[in-house]
């Protein structure tokens, strides 16, 4: 299976660059979340990720604090071969839930 | 409205003035979004980490699910690929954005001739008691 990670430049690059620059002494911290996230999602386990938008389909998976990573994933084949696809969309802040 | 006159410095550089910078929390570090309309209109606005579940999440969401559609992302094959990118934007000072995201609506002119028509055309409309109409 073909395995492919994407990044939206606005919901992802920017606010994951903005919170890089932010918590500088976590970095690394931020990064190594991100592989096992990114490694996850590319193995087809999604335990730990909550759906998030109910209308998208997309779902997120926490980063640090409270700071979560949006995500989709698709699967599709392509010349004859099937490609599971993670689209990493945003990066936000979650609400506080009691 | 704030307004402010600046100038641009060698290495492209302008310096925001503080009581605007200060007005709108923003600090070194922090990202703006910089918008070129079709009427030449240089826009800035702050780019926050937004809350999720709020207008500004939703919004940038679906910009994002846009640009999947119409395969507007960075692809990285390994996992060596996507650390090269975050060390890309950790330190970078700009950020490319697909040029149709979020675009801003240039501003119509219209002529003083074209206004004082639709004023009458209102004035004739309330006179007679019926809503105002004009072609755009």
């Amino acid at each position: 299976m073909k395995r492919l990670l994407s990044t939206d430049p606005e919901g992802f690059d920017g606010p994951c660059g903005e919170l890089l620059h932010r918590l500088y002494s976590r970095g690394q911290e931020i990064k190594a979340r991100l592989h096992q996230i990114e490694g996850n999602l590319l193995d087809g386990n999604l335990e730990g990720t909550s759906e998030h938008n109910r209308w998208a389909g997309n779902r997120c998976a926490p980063l640090i604090d409270d700071y979560v990573v949006v995500f989709a994933v698709e699967e599709y084949s392509e010349e004859n071969e099937l490609t599971r696809h993670v689209y990493l969309l945003a990066v936000e802040l979650e609400k506080h839930r009691h | 409205m704030n307004r402010a006159l600046v100038r641009l410095r060698n290495r492209n550089q302008i310096t925001l003035p503080s009581a605007i910078l200060s007005g709108l929390g923003l600090e070194a570090g922090d990202w703006l979004e910089l918008t070129v309309s079709n009427s030449n209109c240089v826009q800035l606005r702050p780019a926050r980490i937004v809350t999720a579940d709020t207008p500004e999440a939703e919004q940038l969401e679906h910009a994002a699910a846009e640009n999947v559609r119409r395969k507007n992302y960075s692809t990285f094959r390994s996992s060596e690929e996507f650390d090269r990118h975050l060390d890309k934007i950790a330190n970078a000072d700009v950020i490319e954005l697909p040029s149709e995201s979020r675009t801003v609506e240039p501003v119509k002119m219209i002529s003083s001739e074209e206004l004082k028509q639709r004023v009458m055309s209102a004035v004739e409309a309330a006179l007679r008691d019926e809503p105002a109409t004009y072609s755009k």
